[in-house]
């Protein structure tokens, strides 16, 4: 029974039994206070350009997968804000990440999204060409440009970016001198190593340019508190009021949001709900097994058959995923700007990035990363943009063909969880723009808000 | 139809010309010509994304059902070929102006490489 007190500094806590070392184990409670959040950052040009100064040149952010550059010659394009990058497979054990401009005069010079260069790199403005590795390989017709201008190569080649990658996500970033990724990412690989996130590939990938604040539209997914408002269908298998928060170093925060429980806000919690069995037929249980069951206790039931789903399918590696980590949802944040909602066989990306010049715009971008198990004749994955009304996908998909970026431009587009984000963060950003509201007041469920927002404080220098 | 699996693109010569069939997947099986509308240059290594194909010289994109030029250099479209499918053999369709004229345009299936 839910008692209507809450005792902050303890949380709530999915394993009680976790050992402190654990990566279950809750974090130590980080007390950000009680302020209000003013909203003038939301929407100030100075604010957005003091982000670009100070923060987003120097930190390390997702730029794509290492599955979409498998062979040499391969790349994607990434872009943030007003820059574009190219990111190529320069090697066969090598990538490498370049502005996406030509040093002759500035043309883009790659425009698809995934590509494949043979040979060199060629701008298509005046067929100046550049190796894999960014070096300048020809000049056309060179004696017309005055020895002095063509003097020092270094002017002449593409200028390159640190690029490195951890469990087949690549990062980039703009510093000169950036600190190590892995020191970047701060408890993230280690609470994460045991999720194959390398063996998973894209299913589905959305970009939808949103008129909200890139900070204000990311917000809406720091935290589950709107569950029952906004994903009022969720509330049958996930308990969003025993969400564990946990706050770390290096911005880093978690939601760890238990699955297979059926929420005490439903009216008869004890009823196994077809939510429930929902969860356990997607990895081939048979609901008549566990009718002896109730709402509240059939979690045991979704993990038995997940772990038999393992078994047979020959996933070796979720042996060393413990039962919480095999059903529930590992939602992670790295700042600024990338959640990974990590499950055992989906590890949903999101990430949320400025407009090019307008602060009350941003795009976001969910790319659903699902693992292939073919061999299962009767596997449906778990598609959690709800593209399809019952989250299901294709049987026997195997990852092969890389599905190409969707740019939805009607909400109707976007799949049906997405849309119930979409159209609610535009609506706050024009709300909390009133000159009527003081800021944000946030409950403890909110706190990663106020831990990503303390660890920008300290990239924009912003005193308290 | 087992030799070009979806996302994949099988290059085959028909009457000497140089043609590139795509499986885009639920879209079905197309045929373009094997040349970027912008230098004329070969399209078969590069990539398949979706319903779209990207030329390996300068990066310009085509829709490949329709051969739309999507993005510089192309401005162009690509040529395309009408396709048949009956029985799992693809079947398509020089148009006249680039071959001799045939009194079947309808050839017979490919074999394979």
């Amino acid at each position: 029974m839910r008692s209507a007190t809450f005792n902050y500094r303890q949380g709530m806590v999915i394993n009680e039994s976790a050992p402190p070392s654990s990566t279950e184990a809750k974090a130590a409670y980080v007390d950000h206070g009680t302020g209000v959040i003013p909203t003038e950052r939301y929407r100030s040009k100075e604010m957005q350009a003091l982000e670009w100064e100070r923060m987003w040149t120097k930190v390390w952010t997702l730029a794509g997968f290492v599955s979409d550059i498998p062979k040499v010659g391969d790349y994607f394009k990434y872009d943030l804000g007003r820059e574009s990058f190219i990111v190529v497979r320069s090697k066969p054990d090598k990538i490498q990440a370049f502005y996406n401009v030509c040093p002759h005069r500035g043309n883009q010079l790659l425009t698809a999204d995934f590509g494949t260069i043979s040979g060199s790199i060629r701008c298509s403005f005046h067929g100046w060409q550049f190796g894999l590795d960014g070096r300048n390989v020809a000049v056309r017709d060179r004696e017309l440009f005055r020895p002095e201008c063509l003097a020092d190569p270094a002017n002449l080649r593409l200028t390159e970016v640190a690029c490195d990658t951890w469990n087949g996500l690549v990062f980039v970033s703009m510093n000169p001198r950036p600190e190590p990724l892995l020191q970047y990412l701060g408890v993230v690989p280690e609470h994460l190593k045991s999720f194959r996130i390398d063996l998973m590939r894209p299913y589905s990938d959305t970009l939808a340019w949103l008129d909200a604040n890139w900070k204000l539209n990311m917000e809406a997914f720091l935290e589950f508190y709107h569950a029952w408002d906004v994903h009022p269908e969720t509330i049958p298998f996930i308990d969003s009021y025993r969400v564990q928060y946990d706050c770390y170093d290096k911005g880093v925060s978690r939601m760890l949001m238990p699955y297979g429980y059926a929420s005490h806000k439903l009216e008869d919690p004890q009823k196994i709900n077809a939510g429930l069995e929902y969860m356990l037929r997607a990895f081939g249980g048979n609901p008549d097994d566990y009718k002896h069951l109730t709402g509240t206790t059939y979690r045991p039931a979704i993990i038995e058959v997940k772990r038999k789903f393992a078994q047979r399918n020959g996933l070796k590696d979720w042996d060393n995923l413990s039962d919480n980590q095999l059903i529930d949802d590992w939602n992670y944040y790295i700042f600024p700007n990338t959640t990974l909602n990590v499950f055992a066989d989906v590890c949903y990306v999101q990430r949320w990035r400025p407009h090019p010049t307008d602060p009350e715009k941003s795009s976001y971008s969910a790319i659903s990363l699902n693992r292939p198990v073919p061999q299962d004749k009767n596997f449906q994955l778990t598609d959690l943009a709800g593209l399809s009304p019952d989250f299901l996908g294709p049987v026997g998909w195997d990852g092969s063909v890389r599905p190409q970026r969707l740019y939805p431009r009607e909400l109707k587009e976007f799949g049906f969880v997405l849309e119930q984000d979409a159209r609610l963060v535009s609506q706050v950003q024009k709300g909390a723009s009133s000159r009527s509201f003081k800021g944000y007041i946030l409950s403890e469920q909110e706190v990663r808000i106020r831990h990503y927002l303390a660890e920008l404080d300290r990239y924009l220098r912003i005193e308290k | 139809m087992e030799a070009v699996p979806p996302g994949s693109v099988l290059r085959i010569t028909v009457n000497r010309t140089d043609i590139l069939l795509c499986n885009v997947g639920t879209d079905g099986v197309f045929a373009i010509r094997n040349r970027c509308s912008h230098m004329n240059k070969p399209l078969h290594a590069g990539r398949v994304i979706g319903c779209k194909i990207s030329c390996p010289e300068h990066g310009a994109e085509f829709d490949i059902r329709s051969g739309d030029a999507l993005s510089f250099p192309a401005v162009r479209p690509l040529k395309t070929y009408p396709v048949q499918i009956e029985n799992g053999v693809i079947y398509v369709c020089i148009t006249p102006e680039a071959v001799p004229a045939v009194r079947n345009p309808w050839l017979k299936p490919w074999e394979g490489e």
